[in-house]
């Protein structure tokens, strides 16, 4: 037992802003909202920290709570979970870590249901590389993620936004952030000292997982 | 309400967009092309009906398929919105597309999987159907004309000769009062035997990719399917690339029933069938692939083969479509 690498789920190893854009789109179209809809500002806002209804406001939507308590209900319903998919390079990588080096691969991620979970990574090929998948409450995700780092210890933590970054170093694990995902790489820098990737391209590349395995003493 | 778009955007009409494999494609084009192109939604139903149009940019609503005005409409829509995908999912309007098509109505260049109305006529009349599996050697149930004079007392139903989701009706039943069936619009064909299998199908003849899956309909509701068993089956796969081939499809789906012990073909749709999600479900996702053929991108990446026989149940969402 190597300790394995941790992954999150959402915007580490599959897209998320698809589903909270054309979610967005979707709720506009049910209000017959014409206000000039720019999914990508709206985006770019929520990747620099600001939370949904913000966002919605800075862009010049008068009833911004009103929209984002729809979407809110809107977004937990599964089907809106088929606008996303895996990046290119989740499953290619999940193959070279479990196939050519041998290492456990964990998923943890926070969700309401584990179920709907467990269906998409069925259907995304993921299930039959992963040693684990730890489904934790949305509403207590740092101390939760935290508590199933320590006792994992894994080689590395791969997330996506800062209560990733606090769960991490709450305890003791090492993090890399991807930029790809909810998180832009300014605000995640606004955050704290941590270490980020665009991809994970990193993983793919056997000096740098010598490496990380050198840290913890352990060979390949 | 349209997205910020440029003028190298793709537009992409959804035909019948009603029905639940057109919020598939809609899904699946939002999935992997995003806002990367506009999405038209026509349907004989009005907006606030049909869930499509929440992801979609435009919407019209047009008459039905079966009526004259149709056709009018259709080609105005698509001339007007710059459309260079017609994705149709009812037969008849695959027909009437296919027309339009060789009539030069429409722009040859139009991405359109059936150009041809007579491979569209054949899809849609099972007695067509019928005669051309006969010819290719592929099993089907035996169907004739309806008539009075030859019906033996074997066991045969009345099925509509046009459509999908019919009403079987048992010959038996009705044999005293055949008059009220046109024989225009009726035919008899032989009652084949559970279980029904569904074969959706991928087939780019360009980059020799084929990929299929067959979907056993353990449970329909409203003619659709609702639980599922899906697998492979080396027999089923050759009829469908003969199916595929013979009638160049890129992106459709055939049933098949037990005939008298064997696998007999019962129809031929050319379009995704509305369970085809199901599949979309377990990884094979034929809708982006059927994109990807038609704008000519590579629709392996699309389709992951199944590593197990895999069962697949279909629970309804709720939606409000006026907030």
């Amino acid at each position: 037992m190597n300790s394995g690498i941790v992954f999150d789920l959402d915007g580490t190893l599959i897209t998320c802003g698809n589903k909270q854009k054309f979610v967005l789109y979707s709720v506009l179209n049910a209000m017959d909202d014409h206000t000039a809809y720019n999914p990508e500002a709206w985006w770019a806002l929520k990747r620099e920290g600001m939370n949904t209804e913000k966002a919605l406001a800075e862009l010049g939507f008068l009833n911004a709570k009103t929209i984002s308590d729809q979407w809110k209900m809107e977004i937990e319903k599964s089907v809106w979970g088929e606008l996303d998919k895996p990046f290119e390079d989740s499953l290619p990588t999940f193959k070279y870590l479990k196939e050519s080096q041998g290492i456990d691969i964990i998923i943890l991620t926070a969700r309401k249901y584990k179920y709907l979970v467990l269906q998409k990574i069925f259907t995304y090929g993921f299930y039959e590389f992963i040693d684990d998948l730890i489904v934790v409450d949305p509403f207590r995700v740092v101390e939760e993620k935290r508590k199933y780092l320590e006792k994992i210890k894994p080689i590395v933590y791969v997330g996506d936004t800062e209560l990733d970054y606090f769960s991490a170093t709450g305890s003791g694990v090492r993090f890399i952030a991807l930029t790809r995902g909810q998180r832009s790489r300014t605000f995640l820098n606004t955050v704290g000292d941590m270490q980020t990737q665009d991809n994970l391209k990193f993983l793919n590349n056997i000096n740098y997982l010598c490496l990380l395995l050198k840290d913890r003493q352990i060979q390949i | 309400m349209p997205l910020d778009m440029d003028s190298k955007l793709k537009t992409v009409l959804i035909g019948s967009s009603g029905t639940s494999n057109a919020f598939s494609s809609v899904l699946s084009l939002r999935r992997n092309w995003n806002g990367n192109v506009k999405i038209v939604a026509v349907d004989s139903n009005p907006r606030n009906l049909v869930t499509s149009s929440l992801l979609c940019d435009k919407f019209y609503q047009v008459p039905e398929t079966c009526k004259p005005e149709f056709r009018d409409a259709i080609t105005q829509i698509i001339k007007e919105e710059n459309v260079d995908t017609y994705i149709p999912f009812i037969d008849e309007e695959i027909f009437v597309l296919a027309l339009l098509c060789e009539e030069n109505i429409l722009n040859r260049n139009l991405c359109l999987q059936v150009k041809d109305h007579k491979i569209a006529d054949l899809c849609n009349d099972k007695l067509k159907t019928y005669e051309w599996l006969s010819e290719m050697n592929i099993l089907t149930p035996e169907s004739f004309r309806l008539n009075p004079a030859i019906v033996g007392d074997g066991q045969y139903v009345i099925k509509r000769r046009r459509g999908f989701g019919s009403r079987i009706i048992r010959l038996s039943d009705v044999k005293e009062n055949l008059t009220q069936y046109s024989p225009d619009d009726f035919i008899i064909q032989y009652e084949c035997e559970k279980p029904e299998i569904t074969i959706d199908v991928c087939f780019d003849q360009k980059r020799s990719f084929f990929s299929y899956i067959c979907r056993e309909r353990i449970e329909t509701k409203g003619g659709v399917c609702t639980r599922a068993r899906l697998f492979y089956d080396e027999s089923l796969e050759k009829t469908a690339y003969t199916i595929a081939d013979k009638l160049s499809l890129n992106s459709f789906c055939f049933q098949v029933m037990n005939y008298k012990g064997d696998w007999a073909v019962t129809d031929i749709n050319a379009r995704p069938g509305a369970g085809t999600g199901m599949s979309v479900a377990a990884g094979m996702d034929f809708f982006s692939a059927m994109f990807a053929i038609l704008w000519d991108e590579d629709p392996a990446q699309y389709i992951r083969p199944l590593k197990k026989e895999t069962f697949v149940t279909r629970q309804y969402s709720d939606f409000i479509m006026n907030i």
